[in-house]
């Protein structure tokens, strides 16, 4: 099992009576990509600043890298951040507001800025003032402030925000590259649920300030993924049968149904051998769940 | 911390504000010589004339009109052309606080400029110790006040040849003590309205009192504190001689080592106390 990079014990944070974070305790493995759903509003931002040093948590606790408290300060250098929007200075190019992160961190190489930028498509306006980008184009060039100094952990808060469609997969695609040539970990908050998807290792899913729930893509996947949903009167009866045709994937649900997660063309043949050895099965069907469903389902009556 | 250092002096010369104050400063002090010459030429005087005028104020007259009045006041203690000596041009700026405006922009303007566009976010989380991005605008300020006051003595030296034929300096010593006093009191202004704009966030309200504090509005907030003064028997008690915008009128060319080694003193406690401030609050708030 991979190491924790980034764990938290009932992290709270309170702007007032208002609990913008409420005892959120989240593991992150190194070489995760975390993507952190939720809707407006209900914490995601204000989390992220606090694993960013941006703000100050009112309690709980917060390990990185396997320092705690005041040895923070040590490796916050590690962190890399794109939160609540693009800061930059717009009567400066995007060369210089690379220029200024480079000399803030130390970084002198040769040829370091005009990487970033050619990595982040930017490389044609590096001389444009910055305050002439489109959203997107800021939103990459923010991405690129993030990266400077080669950052263990990158925490983007809805780093695809104003990108088009080409943007966005640009952007997924250097993600991904990242993640898995640098091993670089990953917190990512977004609403664009479809796009987390395709990109996440595991999520953690936020309202009202608390954590619903964390959990892998694989379990996510389960959850809300294809199946073939099988209802049957004792349903046990049919777990000899569905190993007979080779089927692994599948699992049962509150005593009563069976999801099978593989081979959903088979749906028929499935019914067919159940009823051939007399199982009487109340319904069969082939379900498309959705990312979007589920966090509908997990946060929609969700009250704290 | 010198990362921080090299980031701000690297962005000071890179953004127009800075040179666009110190051209605006430049302009100023030019046009202001000019009205100097302009009034001391137009007065044709005679004999009659002269026995008729006043005693010209002297440089301490000066020093005190200046700081005992509400708004700026800029008097070159000189009765003709011939006494007019690129000193008192300084010192009559320099007493006058109408440089300070400057200054306070740039505090305002250029070193809250991370705070206004967001561009602390991608670095205010990574530093070791947040006090740091404080201490550096300070040093940026002492940069940019020491470039503003030697571009003063140029332009000011430049004006007198232009406007009154020569530039005559009576005591460069002297003039050097002079300027060294004030550009810590200088510096330690700035360093109020640097602390004034991390409190107050708003560009506007911070810039409008940098120039009401420039043209000595708070004398009414001394009158006040000096009756009260009187009232508990504390007689001849001047508030204003005790603070940095008084001591930068009240400095004056040829001041005692007392009086300079004062004015230093009340430069580095105000100072020192309003980068604390600063400090203490930008630490304390959520970025």
């Amino acid at each position: 099992m991979s190491e924790l990079l980034l764990e938290t014990r009932e992290l709270t944070k309170a702007y007032g009576r208002q609990r913008a974070v409420d005892r959120v305790s989240v593991h992150i493995q190194k070489g995760a990509i975390y993507g952190l759903i939720g809707r407006n509003g209900a914490g995601k931002t204000t989390f992220l600043k606090m694993i960013s040093g941006l703000a100050k948590p009112d309690s709980g606790a917060l390990a990185l890298f396997g320092y705690q408290g005041q040895e923070l300060s040590k490796i916050r250098q590690r962190v890399g951040c794109l939160i609540g929007g693009p800061g930059l200075y717009p009567y400066l190019s995007a060369e210089d507001n690379l220029n200024l992160k480079c000399m803030f961190m130390g970084i002198h190489k040769k040829g370091y800025v005009a990487e970033l930028l050619s990595m982040m498509g930017l490389y044609e306006a590096r001389r444009k003032k910055a305050g002439k980008f489109s959203l997107g184009m800021k939103q990459r060039l923010g991405i690129a402030l993030a990266l400077v100094g080669q950052p263990d952990l990158l925490v983007l808060d809805e780093p695809i925000n104003g990108l088009d469609p080409q943007g966005i997969a640009e952007v997924r695609e250097t993600l991904i590259k990242l993640n898995e040539d640098h091993r670089i970990t990953m917190i990512i908050s977004s609403h664009i649920l479809e796009e987390l998807s395709k990109i996440s290792t595991h999520y953690g899913i936020i309202d009202h300030g608390c954590l619903l729930q964390e959990i892998s893509r694989e379990e996510l996947m389960k959850q809300c993924g294809e199946r073939i949903e099988i209802a049957a009167e004792a349903p046990e009866r049919m777990l000899p049968f569905l190993d007979s045709m080779g089927f692994h994937d599948y699992q049962m649900i509150d005593g009563e149904k069976l999801y099978i997660y593989e081979r959903l063309e088979d749906a028929p043949l499935v019914n067919q051998m159940l009823v051939q050895h007399g199982i009487f099965v109340k319904s069969v069907s082939v379900t498309r769940g959705d990312l979007e469903n589920y966090f509908i389902r997990m946060t929609g009556g969700g009250k704290q | 911390m010198m990362n921080v250092i090299k980031m701000d002096l690297y962005r000071m010369v890179k953004q127009k504000i800075s040179y666009i104050l110190l051209v605006a400063l430049t302009a100023f002090l030019v046009f202001s010589v000019a009205m100097t010459a302009f009034l001391v030429f137009s007065v044709a005087m005679t004999k009659e004339d002269m026995a008729m005028t006043q005693t010209p104020m002297t440089a301490e007259q000066a020093s005190e009109e200046s700081m005992g009045n509400l708004g700026l006041y800029l008097n070159v203690p000189a009765a003709s052309a011939q006494d007019v000596t690129v000193d008192l041009e300084v010192f009559s700026h320099m007493a006058s606080r109408a440089p300070a405006i400057f200054t306070a922009i740039f505090a305002v303007i250029f070193l809250t400029a991370d705070l206004q566009t967001g561009y602390i976010k991608n670095i205010a989380g990574q530093i070791e110790k947040r006090q740091w991005l404080i201490y550096s605008k300070a040093v940026v300020l002492a940069v940019y006040t020491a470039v503003s006051f030697i571009v003063t003595l140029i332009t000011i030296t430049l004006s007198c040849v232009v406007f009154f034929g020569k530039a005559t300096i009576s005591s460069f010593p002297k003039l050097m003590a002079y300027m060294g006093g004030e550009y810590m009191l200088y510096l330690a202004f700035g360093c109020i309205i640097l602390c004034l704009a991390v409190i107050i966030r708003n560009h506007a309200v911070t810039v409008a009192l940098a120039i009401c504090l420039c043209m000595n509005i708070q004398l009414v907030l001394y009158g006040v504190i000096n009756s009260l003064l009187g009232r508990a028997g504390v007689d001849g008690m001047n508030i204003s001689e005790y603070t940095v915008s008084g001591w930068m009128s009240c400095l004056s060319l040829g001041a005692s080592a007392g009086d300079m080694l004062r004015g230093i003193v009340i430069a580095l406690i105000f100072g020192a106390a309003a980068l604390t401030v600063a400090v203490i609050v930008f630490k304390q708030r959520d970025i």
